[in-house]
């Protein structure tokens, strides 16, 4: 198998096809911490995609309560056992050395273990392309199975390691992740699918399943770690998220031309969400693009980070961590830029505090943005040091360098006047 | 030995007795294993069935082929449901049946669930064969093979899905599929009625999600490809076939006109003829499958029992499979007898009949 670089795991991997990389790509960045799991995106989905016959369990996008929750039921328990268990029979564990953590090359270290594709080769005789596992017709049919059960023992209700103040890690705990296809540079689909029916797009990287191609032989069901391929039996061919490719082309009527975000993202009441498309070099990596909000906020704050970056996929679908679970369970999930992404979120600096007011504003892909200094309007005190606001204006700009919106980092207060006090 | 070398035509009558004397006392004397070793045979008759259970079928010689598990490329399988497929063969003038049948315990034939996968055969031919012979794996780049597949979904149970596997299910509308809120569509209705571009897949021509297409082409498609991965339905569908699955044995006819795009089969004639088998319920698909060597096929004489009018048909196995061994051991006595005598005759005759 040839050997691809994988940024996020620092290092390079093999996989079964070289590495072909597109112009941009489509990826996301979503603030677990401000999820309130309305699922609000899972029927913006749903109602814009998955509502005919056989898509019924099809959930592209789904928000499940963690850690005992998963669409398909505890796919990511399973996916980590199976790899556990063949680290284990090769004598390998699933760890990181952080020591040689690097800026663009390996800002989380190297992941010294097995990815699924390195898993399934270590195999004899090797049968499959990627380690994984089929999901059964219960697995798939309780959504949202779990539903703020929390983690944690009766007795330690209420309990915490370490102050409010200081950035409680509750010991009673659960938090929302918000999954979809992260379309991701490696695509685990793509690479076990027999017939080469799924396929990368050049301009934005999305990861499609040709319908005309697709024979229904589920590898990729199988291959897909995040559990992003789906069977449709009206058809006999599976299905997948689609990236919203019409609406990123800029063929939604709305804004004629403009690529506009995918509607699970622009359906986010709680401002969770924010989708872009950044710019890749020849060789895979992230060409610089200091004011694209995503390449912003994944390479320069490093606030964000991949889910389950081990899995070797280089998925495009980025988390803020939620503050309050314990960091091991964290680190496990996404990887070990857990603590620095946290201590940036937890105090964001100036410019971080200013993008993220970026975050569902408008339907418009922003392809850029700018900060207008304003004054400094409050002060604290976080974990030990000083740590100071200020309102500053956030411009976000479209495809064409337009301004797409205007946004200041303390939101205006509207008071009703007393005679309409119940009118919204 | 040194005896024997000294004089060629004993060393020959020996072999024959050898052989003999091998298929005498070997225990396959009841299986066809003539036919095995000398290739596929098709007989003639005046029309080829398509159903399995014909009593036609009697008269083509059975033939042992054996399966392997497909474990060249990825997804590979250590072990397929088929060991074994049993071929006969039967030709008219315009086409060529080849009924299959193998062991399989259950009958796969449902689509509706996610971890379901369907039971199926596969019989390929080269589509060129004056090009030398195309890699018995589904062909090669510039050298296509010919695949007639039969799909038991496609016979059995071509509109199951999520609502035949959850009979309770409900579900309150299906916008765009042609029914009215409260009814539950098939996928056809999507087709017919409704808005075709949401049964996806069958809105781009993907006939494996169309109900209609494959209500026209029958339970047996053609197919062409140039190497694992490569399977792509052909543009003209000539296949006829069914298939019958009891206890616990598929049968399977496939029915193929004698005249291709590229050669036409005649009289005498041989073809390279390879078979795939997939085990649904062992989640087989793909090249997850059990598949066979070329084996050659020939179209051959009217055998001497079918000559005569009237020849009661179950007699025609009995000879095709038994006919053989007698004449072997039959000659292997008289070359033994030749040998001994040291008699002065054409020595030729005595060579063993492979």
């Amino acid at each position: 198998m040839p050997n691809v670089y994988n940024w996020q795991i620092g290092r390079e991997m093999s996989y079964p096809f070289e590495g072909a990389y597109p112009e941009r790509q489509w990826a996301f960045v979503f603030n677990i911490n401000r999820c309130i799991a309305c699922q609000t995106c899972s029927f913006a989905c749903k109602s814009t995609w998955t509502f005919s016959k056989g898509q019924e369990y099809m959930w592209w996008n789904n928000v499940e309560t963690k850690p005992y929750g998963g669409y398909p039921k505890f796919w990511d328990a399973k996916i980590l056992k199976l790899m556990d268990d063949a680290h284990r029979k090769a004598g390998r564990s699933m760890e990181w050395k952080t020591a040689g953590k690097d800026g663009d090359e390996r800002p989380y270290g190297t992941y010294e273990g097995m990815t699924i594709f390195e898993a399934a080769a270590q195999e004899t005789p090797q049968q499959e392309v990627a380690l994984g596992y089929e999901p059964s017709d219960d697995e798939w049919s309780a959504p949202n199975f779990y539903e703020d059960t929390a983690a944690g023992a009766t007795s330690s209700r209420g309990d915490t390691t370490l102050e409010p103040t200081q950035l409680p890690e509750h010991k009673t705990w659960f938090f929302y992740l918000q999954r979809l296809c992260n379309h991701c540079a490696y695509p685990a689909c793509l690479a076990a699918c027999p017939r080469q029916a799924i396929y990368k797009r050049p301009e934005d990287g999305i990861v499609l399943i040709d319908q005309a191609r697709c024979r229904g032989y589920r590898k990729c069901v199988a291959a897909c770690p995040y559990k992003k391929s789906m069977y449709r039996s009206t058809t006999r061919v599976s299905e997948k998220c689609v990236g919203c490719y019409p609406r990123i082309e800029g063929k939604d009527p709305l804004f004629p031309g403009q690529p506009l975000e995918a509607r699970c993202m622009t359906a986010c009441p709680g401002k969770i969400r924010i989708q872009g498309l950044v710019r890749k070099t020849a060789d895979g990596k992230w060409a610089e693009d200091r004011f694209n909000p995503i390449y912003y906020l994944v390479k320069v704050a490093k606030v964000a980070l991949p889910l389950y970056p081990q899995f070797g996929l280089e998925p495009n679908g980025y988390y803020i961590p939620p503050r309050w679970a314990p960091r091991p369970y964290l680190r496990q999930m996404f990887g070990p830029g857990v603590d620095d992404a946290l201590e940036a979120y937890a105090a964001p600096e100036r410019e971080l505090l200013a993008v993220m007011q970026l975050f569902r504003t408008t339907q418009q892909i922003i392809f850029g943005y700018e900060v207008l200094e304003g004054p400094k309007v409050f002060e604290a005190t976080i974990a030990g040091r000083k740590w100071e606001m200020f309102d500053d204006t956030v411009i976000g700009y479209g495809k064409d360098d337009q301004e797409v919106v205007r946004v200041k980092v303390e939101e205006t207060m509207h008071f009703l006047p007393d005679k309409h006090p119940n009118s919204i | 030995m040194t005896l024997l070398e000294s004089k060629t035509t004993r060393r020959q009558v020996l072999k024959g007795a050898v052989a003999a004397a091998v298929l005498w006392t070997g225990r396959s004397l009841f299986k066809p294993l003539f036919a095995q070793q000398s290739g596929l045979l098709a007989r003639p008759v005046a029309q080829v069935p398509t159903d399995p259970t014909d009593a036609l079928w009697g008269r083509a010689r059975a033939t042992r082929v054996p399966m392997n598990p497909q474990n060249l490329v990825l997804p590979r399988v250590a072990e397929a449901g088929a060991n074994e497929i049993v071929v006969r063969a039967l030709y008219d003038s315009d086409r060529l049946g080849v009924l299959v049948e193998w062991r399989d315990a259950h009958k796969d034939t449902d689509l509706g669930t996610v971890l379901q996968y369907r039971d199926a055969v596969a019989v390929q031919l080269p589509e060129d064969p004056s090009q030398s012979v195309p890699a018995f794996t589904m062909g090669q780049e510039g050298n296509a093979v010919l695949i007639y597949h039969w799909k038991s979904d496609w016979q059995f149970s071509p509109q199951y899905d999520v609502d035949e596997a959850y009979p309770n299910m409900h579900a309150a509308w299906y916008q765009y599929s042609g029914v009215a809120a409260g009814e539950m569509p098939e996928a056809e209705d999507y087709l017919s009625r409704g808005r075709k571009e949401f049964l996806t897949a069958a809105a781009v021509g993907n006939v494996l999600a169309d109900p209609r297409a494959q209500e026209s082409i029958g339970p047996v498609q053609k197919m062409r490809a140039e190497g694992f991965g490569r399977l792509e339905p052909h543009p003209d569908q000539d296949a006829a076939g069914s298939g019958v699955w009891a206890d616990g044995v598929w049968r399977i006819a496939i029915s193929l006109p004698r005249k291709q795009e590229k050669f036409r089969l005649a009289d005498g004639d041989s073809l390279p003829l390879a078979f795939a088998v997939w085990d649904g319920s062992r989640d087989e698909r793909n090249g997850q499958k059990a598949y066979s060597a070329w084996n050659t096929l020939r179209l051959g004489a009217v055998p001497a029992v079918e000559r005569k009018r009237g020849a009661p048909g179950w007699l025609v196995p009995f000879f095709s499979s038994v006919w053989g061994a007698i004449i072997a051991v039959l000659l292997g006595a008289l070359g033994l007898d030749l040998w001994r005598g040291r008699r002065h005759k054409k020595e030729q005759r005595g060579s063993g009949e492979q």
